[in-house]
Formats: C-alpha cells, structure tokens, sequence
C-alpha cells in the first residue's frame, strides 16, 4: 500500500472541474504563480477538515459558478469525502469531516492567511479567547453565569416571600392589636350597670313608639315637601300652557280682524287678475297688429332704396318715400310703448298671484295648525287643572296631620326615660363595637392563613442562594485553574519550541501573561529587557505565530499527520527553513505554498522532498 | 477528576466553616463538596453534548440545554438538602 496521499478536488475554491493532486510523505512544496490555485488547494484540504459550522459561512471553499463541489482524499487505504452544495443561498455540507476537532486544526496546523492565531500575533492582540476557546475554560465559564442567573432567580424569589413575610408581621402586630382592645371592650362590657327587666321592657317599648312617631313625623314632612314642590311646578306648567293659549287665540284674532270676509278677498284678487290678463290679451293682439304694419313698411322701404319704387308692394297703392319713414316711426314708437305696457301688466299679474297664495297659506294655517295647537293647548290646562285640584286637596289633608305628629313625638321625648336610654344606647353602641372588632379580628386571621407559613419556603431559598454561590465559586475556580494550565501548557511548549529551533539567543523568553497577552523578554549580551510583542519585526511575529501554532500542535494534535502553510514568500527565510525542518522531522505530511513569477513558471507543480528542504 | 480533588475543601466553603469552628460534620461536608464537584461536572458534560450550537452567552443557550442544567441543578439541591438536613451550619 502507497504511503502518498491521493487529493481530488472538483469545483472547490478557484480549482473548476476535477483535479487530482498527489502527496508524498515528508516536505511537499507547492509552487505556482499568482492564481495558480496555492490558496484553493489550501481551502480544498480546509474543506476536509473543517466542520460544518465553520464552512458554511465562508461562501468562497465552493466554485464561484457551480452549485456542487467535492473533496476526496485518499490515505493509507482509507477515503474521506466531503460533498459541498449551494441551496437557496446557503452551503450545505456532507459526508465526515477528516478529523473530529476541525477548528483546532485549523488553528494549530494551517498556516493560512485567514488563520486567527497569525491575524492575533501579527496585529499584537491578545490571544485568551482564541486559545481558551478549545479548553473546558468556556463551559465553567457558562456553567458560572447559569448557577449566577439561578441565584439572581432565587434571590428574586426570596424577595418575594420576605414581602410576604413583612406583610404576615404587620397583619399579626394589627391583630394582636385587635384581640387587646376587644378584650379590653369586653371586659367594658361586663362591667356595665345591670338595667332591670322590666325596665328594659318598657324603656324598650317607649323607645320604639318614640322611634315611630319620630319616623312618621320625618315621612309626613317628607311627603308635604314633595307635594308642595309638585304643587308649585303644576301652576308653572299652567302658566305656560294658558300664556301659549293666549298667544295662539291673539294670533287668530289678528288674522280675522285684517280678513274679515277672506272668500270674497280671495275672489277680488282672482277677479282682478282677470282683468288684467283680458287687457294683457288685447295689447298683445295689438302688439302683434303694429308688427305685423311694421314689417309691411320695413319691405316698402327696402323697395324704395333697392328699386326706388315709391308704390305698397301689397296693394300697389302709390306712397312717398317721406310717408313711409314716418309711418315707420309712429309703428316703432308705438311697438315700445305696447311693450312697456305689456310687461308692467305682467308684473301687476304675478304680484297679484303671490299676494293670494300667501292669504291662502296664511288661512290655511290659521284654520288648520294653529286651532289644533289652540285645542291641545286647552286640553291640556284642562289636565293640569284636575291634577293641581287633587295636589290641592292632599296637601291640605297632610298639613292638619303634622302639628298632631310633632306634638305627639314632643309628648313622647319629655316622658321618655333618658338615664335609662343612654344607658342602654352606650350598651348598644358598645356591643356594635364588639361586634365590628370581632369582625376585624377574623378578616385578619383570614388573611393571615392565606398567606400561610413563608418561613419554609424562605429558608429554602436562601439554601438555594447559598447553594447557587458556591457551585458559582467553584466553577469559577475551576475555571481559573484551566485558564492558568493551558496558559502554563503554552508557555512550556513555546519555550521547548524555540529552544529546540533555537532562537533563543535573541530571546529569552516568549511567554503569555495573565490575561494572555504575548510578552518577550529581551537578550543583549548580559542584559535582560522585557517587552511588547508590538515591538518585533512582520518576520519575528510571524515566526513567534508559527511557534505558538507548533506548541499548539504539539500539546493537542500531537497525532495529526499535516502541518500546512500558504504563501511562505513572506516568511524569514532562515527562521522558516529552520521551523520547516523541525516540522518535517514531526509531521508526515508537510504542505508548504510558495509563490513563483508567472516568467518563471506557468502552472502548478509539487515538489516532494524527504524531511529537508 | 481524582479523589484527592474531590476531598478537597473548597476557599470560602468548607475551609471558611472549618476555620469558624463550625460543628458540620467531616463526613457531611464531604459529602457536599463531592456533590458540588458532581453538578460541575456533569454540566460540563450536558454543555459538551450541545457543542454544536454553545452561544457566547448564557441567555442564548438552548432551551433544551437550559432546561438539562436546570433539571441538574434541582435534582443536586434536593440531594443537598436531604445531607445537611439537621446541620445547622452550611458553609
């Protein structure tokens, strides 16, 4: 069985249609000029490796123009497939990835351009969050913020319960309260003056006769009252009534006095207008008679200026030009003043008209609506007159009833017994007292049970509070202790890393601090100097990045067969010959891109070379 | 998680009420460290187990996951309650 690695790509990244690249077991140096495909081969083995989560967002592992990609890769006998599709705008993934922790590969063990580690080491950012993300740092992490939110609940809870508690406190302080005065008002009670039976009896009795009259008396002068105010507003309401009567009969009596015989008004009116339309009937035939004479003379002329024929075109009788003109004048004079006659006839007409239908209108209102308002009217005060007679009457028999009331309940209150009446009022009073503390005492007590014992649940919740703080501290702690292993871990492996490529002669020490910041410690013949990562060279961060990803490698993925890293044009060339070598010595498969000028080379070639380069 | 560890009392837990004097006894305090160490891990695991969709934060946890640690968290404080029952002092 080969030990090479068979990579078949179809529609991945730049790489369209199907290729097949072959790795050999040590160094494998990919050359190519710019968009050769170095960078999808990358994402081609990206594809493999990766999970789900991690491919879908980055829309660029898929051909631009084609919908489904695939990676095969076949190794020591075995084949791994991964099947890329685009649908409805998202990625889809199939098949396993190469290895189960994709992301720390990624990571740890490919050297890419967007590889978070380089990006953080490169820009001099700190590198808690990327490194402690593949600890179980982030899980006491979450673990600590949910037992912290439980607490907030409980102690949410809890307030809600010492409410309830200070509620029941103040209910039984008000009802110790009660059940003291109670006991003083009936201890009260007993001590009151014991009133004989029979006294009671007819102090009782009288009370009640007293109690009677008075209530009688109260009704007769309520009722008086009403009658009187419905006395008052009856004569209000025949006062109006007989003022619209008066109103209405004036109104009748005007219209007869200024028609006195309305029928033969009407009839001289409609005479009248007769004749006027007799006399408008002869003008007219008149008007019509000087039309027609005029328009005779107006042909004559026309005759005499067109022809000069002085003769009538009707008769032929011989007439002068000078007769004509005037004959034409006297017409047309006479037509005007037939004309004014005419419509001043007219108008005397139509006013004539309008005076007689308004005495129409006019009549037939005072015949019809103003004698039914009149009638109404009458029957109306016709009503109100019974019914003021009869509030009359009742009124007069209660006003005799109210001094015989008055002086009976006056008889009564001087006979009444009045020591006895307090005393027995006091009795009452003091028992209605009772009755209304007695009353109180138990809506306390009631409330008091609903609210039941809090004490329980309270200490319950204050378990839960304690128990909740102390899971949040020791998953803190236990978060503290990852955070300061995998930061010890990386600081061990750094230090081995550089030691063994050994670049320790400019360094003394690469280390991450507390809160995982990279530091140096400088070296310049016996002196020591700490720094920032901010204060190396592009090539030394570079290579301090490589270095943190081999510790990496080494403390996690120590069994991972690649280690891979695109563009190494930008590397130190001696320090990276040196990591190349060591990584050669340690990995099987080492893939490393570089860029070549286009004049140089045209196209895509590997180079396979055993453990050195 | 070793034995050892499980033992071990906790700073400001048992420590703190060893250092009061406190009368709990040996055995119950034990008991509760080992319980506290038990919730831990197990919701270590429960987080594991939805890996796939393990937010930033602990407000957008899954329903699902949220209702495990809380079904945890219950069933781990009844069996608090039921060791220290009758110990006055609880840390």
């Amino acid at each position: 069985m080969s030990d090479n690695l068979i990579l078949s790509v179809e529609n991945i990244s730049g790489l369209y249609g199907t290729r097949q690249f072959e790795f050999k077991p040590g160094l494998n140096l990919v050359t190519a000029p710019n968009a050769a495909g170095k960078s999808s081969l990358i994402h081609a083995l990206q594809t493999l490796i990766l999970e789900e989560r991690d491919l879908t967002p980055r829309g660029y592992f898929l051909h631009s123009f084609e919908s489904t990609g695939r990676v095969e890769l076949t190794m020591g006998g075995r084949q791994y497939i991964r099947r890329l599709r685009a649908r409805d705008g998202s990625l889809s993934v199939g098949g396993e990835a190469f290895h189960p922790e994709g992301r720390k590969v990624s990571l740890f063990c490919i050297a890419s351009e967007d590889n978070e580690l380089l990006d953080r080491v490169k820009t001099g950012k700190a590198l808690r969050s990327t490194l402690l993300d593949f600890s179980d740092h982030r899980y006491y992490e979450l673990l600590g913020d949910f037992f912290e939110q439980q607490r907030l609940r409980a102690e949410s809870q809890l307030k809600q319960y010492r409410d309830k508690q200070a509620e029941l406190e103040l209910l039984t302080s008000q009802l110790r309260k009660i059940e003291v005065e109670l006991q003083q008002l009936e201890n009260e009670r007993k001590t009151m003056a014991a009133v004989p039976l029979e006294i009671v009896v007819r102090t009782e009795e009288e009370r009640r006769r007293l109690t009677q009259a008075q209530r009688d008396l109260s009704q007769l002068i309520s009722e008086i009252t009403e009658t009187e105010g419905a006395i008052s507003r009856s004569k209000n309401l025949l006062e109006t009534k007989r003022n619209q009567e008066i109103r209405l009969q004036q109104r009748v009596r005007e219209f007869e006095s200024q028609h006195p015989d309305i029928e033969q008004e009407m009839a001289s009116i409609d005479s009248e207008i007769e004749s006027y339309k007799n006399q408008l009937d002869r003008l007219r035939s008149e008007m019509n008679s000087v039309q027609d004479r005029l328009q005779d003379t107006s042909r004559n002329w026309t005759r005499y200026v067109k022809y000069g024929i002085e003769e009538c075109f009707a008769c032929g009788t011989p007439i002068k030009s000078e007769q004509l003109r005037d004959r034409q004048k006297q017409l047309e004079q006479r037509s005007s003043e037939l004309n004014n006659e005419i419509n001043s006839l007219q108008w005397r007409i139509e006013g004539r008209k309008k005076e007689r239908i308004q005495l129409e209108q006019e009549w037939t209102e005072v015949k019809s609506r103003i004698r039914a308002e009149l009638n109404n009217a009458r029957r109306a005060i016709d009503v109100e007159e019974n019914s003021l007679t009869k509030l009359e009457a009742k009124l007069n028999s209660l006003l005799p009833r109210r001094p015989e009331l008055s002086r009976l309940v006056e008889q009564l209150e001087a006979t009444f017994d009045k020591e006895t009446r307090e005393k027995l009022e006091r009795r009452r009073q003091l028992d209605e007292k009772i009755a209304r503390r007695d009353q109180d005492r138990k809506t306390k007590v009631a409330s008091i049970e609903q609210i039941g014992d809090v004490r329980t649940q309270i200490l319950q919740f204050e378990e839960e509070i304690r128990f909740c703080q102390q899971l949040k501290h020791l998953v803190s702690e236990k978060a503290e202790q990852v955070r300061r292993a995998v930061r010890d871990m990386f600081n061990k492996r750094v230090t081995e890393v550089y030691h063994l490529l050994e670049f320790d002669r400019d360094f003394e020490r690469i280390y991450l601090d507390d809160g995982f910041e990279l530091k140096i410690i400088r070296r310049f013949g016996d002196q020591r100097k700490p720094d920032s990562i901010n204060t190396l060279s592009r090539g030394e961060k570079e290579t301090v990045a490589l270095v943190l990803m081999l510790a990496g490698r080494e403390a996690y993925l120590s069994d991972f067969p690649f280690f891979i890293a695109d563009e190494t044009t930008f590397y130190d060339s001696t320090r990276f010959r040196r990591i190349v070598e060591y990584v050669s010595k340690r990995v099987p498969y080492t893939i490393i891109t570089n860029l070549v000028p286009k004049d140089k080379q045209d196209t895509l070639t590997i180079e396979h070379q055993l453990a050195t380069v | 998680m070793d034995s050892r560890e499980r033992a071990r009392p906790l700073p400001g837990f048992g420590g703190d009420a060893e250092e009061r004097g406190s009368s709990e006894p040996a055995g119950v305090r034990e008991n509760r460290i080992r319980l506290l160490n038990e919730v831990a891990s197990e919701g270590v695991k429960i987080l594991k187990q939805s890996e796939r969709h393990l937010p930033d934060t602990v407000e957008r946890l899954l329903p699902s996951t949220k209702k495990q640690l809380n079904d945890l968290m219950q069933r781990a404080l009844a069996q608090w309650r039921k060791a220290t029952e009758g110990v006055d002092n609880v840390g």
